[in-house]
């Protein structure tokens, strides 16, 4: 990582690169440190992160139950299954203008863009998760006599966890990706996309747009590693498995 | 395992299949004329501005697509599609090769890949429509914007996938190979890539979905063509017919698309099959 | 305890109908272990799934203390051949155990006891933390039967429970079994097709024929307990009902005649 950024920072001494292009590793690291300070940008931030999270809880909280249903009830899922179909090639960036007319340019279009972007990859997972339940769990369960509800409970959403936690983290990624770009478009007046904009359209340096996408890139690598230790946590028997 | 399951395969004939098929098809047309005609009723009924009813989406699509302007084509074929299309297109293979090609050389030395774990965890992790005006800056307001901005968005997803590919093959593989002296070119397409082949393809359909997210986008920001260019377009003088037929228009491509990725990968990996098949 | 009536079962409908059980009668006292043997692909399972109450069979009838089975009935509790499906990967031993005691309303200081005792029972008293995936094939299985104890059923069905772990376990598992019976004084059925684990462990062995499936015979194992993986198989009188069970399944027109003449 840092012979990189070091052979970057030769690149740019070197004058191969104008700065105006690719501004110079050091400068862009200067930035970064700088944005910290900077009051207006941590509030975009704090903007672009509450719409992410909020999007992402809502998926949540309609990709499990939703999958969990479709994923055990081979009737809903057949009758379901054209809906999904038709709905789910629509790139979610292409509801940025609908969402403006209807939700205006705050934090709901946001949210309800990274909704729709983050749903599919969390149903798709807790569908593919419940599908893979070992029929002699769901057997052994139902000689215990648990209802099929307590089935879905007990035996279905445990099994599943694991893959709706990968579902979650996809859709993370994703949703940061629609949220800025919402913010972009809409020209929002908070977030991250409206710091680029705002730095972009003022004519100011590359290397603060750089640091700003730094400072993305960092959320959602921390992210990323926060759900991945969260895995680690809560499914301790899927690395004993590898480690056996 | 059991003669139960054996005996359930085995008893239930093809005819009662292919009736239960049929009977599976014709529910799901049943569902889609009931959805489109619900819908069709409650925006009919809704009457608000922004929800247009479907039948009035598809006849303004099919006069987009099927009206002749230029030639053959369109006005809408050849001024938003196939831009669209093209700029696609050409950003994800240039995605592809690079980086199947880096992954490919980045699995294959370990050394190599640990120093760049990181830095492609976090280039992977940074949104990329954030770097649309460096893009800008960098390549000008022209299709190389564009189609660099899809390139470098899909090429994450690919680069990952394929260097966890080549480096899931077992050793055993490389070692046999070693041991019958088998040249570097003829050990790369006959097992690396097979190797590594449904771990790169699950990349790709990532890719592709990311990719169809910055056309749009990188056309509603900075263009005077495509799709994601006409629906803005559309959004902003209220034409909201146009607007609807754009995001539909959309629909059927990402549709088309993955449909022709999921072609292509089903031959991949049946070759990919057969090929382990030849060999163990 | 458990009667089964003119059982038949057939899957797939009109000319593609398969009839894997046609005429299953036999009982299952209170106190006793029953072995069911037949050779493989006869419909062991089916009939194991059909009295366990998770598939309607297509003709006649099975009673479980004098009830007509339609559902899965309380007092009953299965112990699977495949313990990798049956056992919860993401519980700990101790809580796979725990995991049928929810739905009885018991205490804590019960739920406690019965799961350490079940345990204790089965010999994995030190594993309670562990989760499945870090034991062994055999050690999972004694997981399996600690959980059907701790479940304190009328009856115990066993589904080939020790086809999938080596021969040693194999004969460890067997004598388990007849432990906890009479530590328990559990009723067991207990499917195999494994000759000599039939005959090894059971007060009565029912043989079945090839599909379709009915009863060849029921013969009463009157060898001495407790019986001892040695000495009991020594003994004439095992060599001769083995024998004869073999020579039942493996041609049954002619030695049916033999046995019963």
């Amino acid at each position: 990582m840092l012979v990189t950024l070091c052979l970057l920072q030769v690149l740019s001494w070197s004058g191969l690169i104008p700065t105006t292009m690719l501004p110079s590793a050091a400068q862009v690291l200067a930035d970064t440190v700088g944005l910290f300070g900077n009051t207006e940008f941590l509030l975009d931030v704090v903007a672009t992160m509450e719409a992410w999270a909020i999007g992402l809880a809502i998926a949540t909280a309609i990709g499990v139950p939703l999958g969990l249903v479709l994923g055990s009830l081979r009737v809903a899922y057949e009758v379901s299954s054209v809906v999904v179909e038709f709905l789910r090639p629509i790139p979610s960036v292409a509801l940025i203008p609908l969402a403006i007319l209807l939700f205006g340019q705050g934090t709901e279009m946001k949210a309800s863009l990274a909704i729709y972007a983050s749903v599919w990859p969390i149903f798709f997972n807790t569908l593919y998760g419940v599908r893979d339940v070992n029929p002699i769990s769901k057997e052994t369960a139902r000689t215990f006599r648990l209802t099929p509800f307590a089935i879905l409970r007990r035996v279905a959403l445990p099994h599943a966890a694991p893959f709706i936690l990968t579902g979650v983290r996809i859709s993370a990624a994703i949703a940061l990706i629609v949220t800025i770009s919402a913010e972009l478009l809409a020209g929002s007046s908070a977030g991250i996309g409206a710091y680029v904009l705002r730095i972009s359209s003022g004519g100011g340096s590359t290397s603060m747009v750089f640091a700003g996408t730094v400072v993305a890139g960092v959320l959602g690598v921390l992210v990323n590693s926060v759900l991945q230790a969260a895995e680690r946590r809560l499914f301790p028997w899927k690395h004993v498995e590898k480690a056996a | 395992m059991s003669a139960g399951t054996r005996a359930d395969t085995s008893g239930t004939s093809i005819a009662v299949r292919s009736t239960k098929y049929l009977s599976r098809i014709a529910l799901r047309w049943v569902v889609l004329v009931a959805l489109i005609g619900s819908w069709q009723l409650a925006t009919v009924n809704l009457s608000s501005p922004y929800w247009v009813p479907p039948f009035t989406i598809i006849r303004r699509v099919a006069e987009l697509w099927l009206t002749s302007g230029e030639g053959i084509l369109s006005t809408s074929m050849a001024q938003d599609v196939l831009p669209s299309l093209a700029r696609m297109l050409g950003g994800f293979l240039l995605a592809m090769v690079l980086a199947i090609v880096v992954g490919v050389a980045i699995g294959l030395s370990d050394a190599f890949g640990d120093y760049v774990d990181p830095i492609l965890q976090f280039l992977r992790a940074a949104p990329p429509p954030a770097l649309i005006p460096v893009f800008l800056v960098v390549f000008g307001t022209g299709d190389q914007t564009r189609v660099s901005l899809i390139a470098f968005g899909a090429a994450w997803p690919i680069l990952l996938n394929t260097i966890e590919g080549v480096r899931s093959i077992e050793s055993i593989k490389y070692e046999t190979s070693a041991v019958f002296r088998i040249p570097l070119r003829l050990r790369l397409t006959h097992i690396v890539l097979p190797g590594a082949a449904s771990k790169i393809l699950a990349g790709i359909r990532t890719s592709l979905s990311i990719g169809l997210i910055l056309m749009v986008i990188s056309e509603m920001v900075a263009s005077s063509s495509g799709i994601g260019f006409r629906i803005v377009q559309a959004q902003r003088s209220f034409a909201l017919v146009d607007m609807w037929a754009g995001i539909l228009l959309l629909a059927i491509l990402g549709y088309l698309l993955n449909q022709v990725l999921t072609v292509v990968e089903r031959r991949i990996l049946r070759w990919h099959r057969l090929a382990g098949h030849e060999t163990s | 305890m458990l009667v089964v009536e003119n059982l038949s079962h057939a899957y797939g409908t009109g000319t593609h109908r398969h009839l894997a059980l046609k005429d299953i009668s036999f009982s299952v006292n209170e106190g006793e272990l029953v072995s069911i043997v037949g050779p493989s692909g006869c419909g062991k399972t089916t009939l194991l799934r059909a009295m366990a109450g998770l598939m309607p069979p297509t003709g006649g009838q099975i009673r479980f203390l004098g009830e007509p089975i339609t559902g899965v009935p309380g007092g009953l509790a299965m112990v699977f051949q495949d313990y990798r499906g049956s056992l919860f990967p993401w519980l700990t031993v101790g809580d796979n155990v725990r995991f049928p005691l929810h739905t009885a309303k018991l205490g804590k200081a019960e739920v406690a006891e019965r799961v350490g005792e079940s345990l204790a029972a089965v010999g994995l008293t030190n594993f309670e933390g562990r989760y499945p995936t870090q034991l062994s094939g055999g050690m999972q299985q004694r997981a399996a039967i600690a959980r059907a104890l701790a479940y304190r059923p009328k009856i115990l069905l066993m589904d080939e429970p020790f086809a999938s772990v080596d021969a040693q376990t194999r004969e460890d598992l067997e004598d388990l079994v007849l432990q906890v019976r009479d530590r328990f004084n559990m009723t067991i059925l207990f499917v195999t097709h494994d000759i000599d684990e039939s005959v090894y462990l059971a007060d009565r062995v029912v043989v079945l024929s090839k599909p379709p499936t009915y009863v060849l015979t029921t013969l009463d194992i009157d060898l001495p307990r407790p019986r001892d993986q040695i000495m009991t198989k020594e003994l004439p009188e095992f060599i001769h009902l083995r024998s004869d069970v073999a020579r039942l399944i493996r041609r049954p027109d002619t030695s049916e005649l033999a046995v019963t003449s």
